[in-house]
């Protein structure tokens, strides 16, 4: 296994989240470190957590999808292939239980990626 | 969407906002639920919200046995709720029992109580490594224990959420609430660190 630089002592809390008033220009950091790399991170985010507020799916049933492609990107990673970004996971896991329960179609998905326009 | 290793951030990107879309057009979120998420775990919750736990029950034992019992019951007095149906147990540091939390086949974490987790916890190195050998990469973050303390690693789940109360730190006695939460770190609460206290300024 590489050795993995754990990353320097983290600075104590202080009164805000967000810690440094130089990061306030920014975006959010949690010591030091982005809390989101981009924005369809947070919209993933966003999503699964506001509809599992919501009941329209238990976390338990999210967690295990997210479960399984973790195991994914575990496997590939011993391959020694190139990671997926972090949160690719749980865009995959959400789009997998929505269509195990029945709530979007895997062709409507695709259908809907098309018509998005490509301002992103 | 094909040949998803090669995504990249564009394409992402793409597909995302089109989920939302969907969904939102299918009425089931809307893009104020959404942001509201995101904006809770990018501005207030982090951190402190555990921290303000810890000072509390450091400074009131009735306080520190409720937590114990029922971290999410005890979090609630404070304010602090959880995901529905997700169980907060808070494990105690104590001179003979070192304990540390990990989430071995995903990434759960207490986030109510420490906001998103960090990188390094997401890491497969770490989920993997910390069941197997816990004394090593605590000595690796810079934590090392005596052998005569016993080292607990806790494996978090979807329903429960671990946090680790630290021991309280010689020097701070006679410290009040707010200024002993200052000293109280995420990684003590998650348990590669533990609590130190300054030396005071005479």
């Amino acid at each position: 296994m590489s050795a993995l630089a754990w990353p320097s002592p983290e600075k104590p809390v202080s009164a805000r989240a967000r810690l440094s008033p130089e990061d306030e220009a920014g975006p959010p950091r949690h010591n030091g470190e982005l809390v989101f790399e981009a924005p369809w991170e947070s919209q993933v985010f966003g999503l699964a957590v506001a509809m599992a507020d919501q009941g329209i799916f238990e976390w338990a049933a999210f967690r295990q999808k997210l479960v399984e492609e973790t195991a994914l990107d575990d496997a590939a990673e011993r391959a020694g292939r190139q990671p997926r970004p972090y949160y690719l996971r749980w865009e995959r896991a959400l789009e997998r239980l929505l269509v195990d329960l029945g709530l979007a179609g895997a062709e409507e998905l695709d259908a809907a990626e098309e018509l998005e326009p490509d301002t992103h | 969407m094909t040949g998803e290793a090669e995504a990249s951030d564009t394409d992402i990107a793409r597909r995302v906002a089109a989920l939302e879309a969907l969904l939102v057009s299918k009425g089931l979120v809307t893009s104020e639920g959404i942001d509201a998420v995101v904006a809770a775990y990018e501005a207030d919750i982090g951190p402190l919200r555990g921290a303000q736990l810890v000072a509390r029950a450091w400074c009131d034992a009735a306080f520190k046995g409720r937590l114990l019992a029922d971290g999410t019951k005890a979090a609630a007095e404070l304010g602090i709720t959880g995901l529905r149906g997700e169980h907060l147990v808070v494990v105690e540091n104590t001179p003979r029992r070192h304990n540390v939390v990990v989430c071995t086949l995903c990434s759960c974490y207490p986030w109510a109580v420490l906001g998103l987790p960090p990188s390094w916890y997401k890491s497969s190195e770490y989920r993997a490594r910390m069941v197997i050998e816990p004394r090593k990469v605590l000595a690796e973050f810079g934590l090392c224990l005596p052998e005569d303390v016993e080292v607990s690693v806790w494996d978090s789940n979807a329903d429960t959420r671990y946090m680790v109360l630290p021991q309280r730190p010689a020097g701070s006695e006679g410290m009040g609430e707010q200024e002993l939460a200052a000293l109280v770190t995420r990684d003590a609460m998650v348990g590669v660190a533990t609590v130190a206290c300054p030396p005071r300024s005479r």
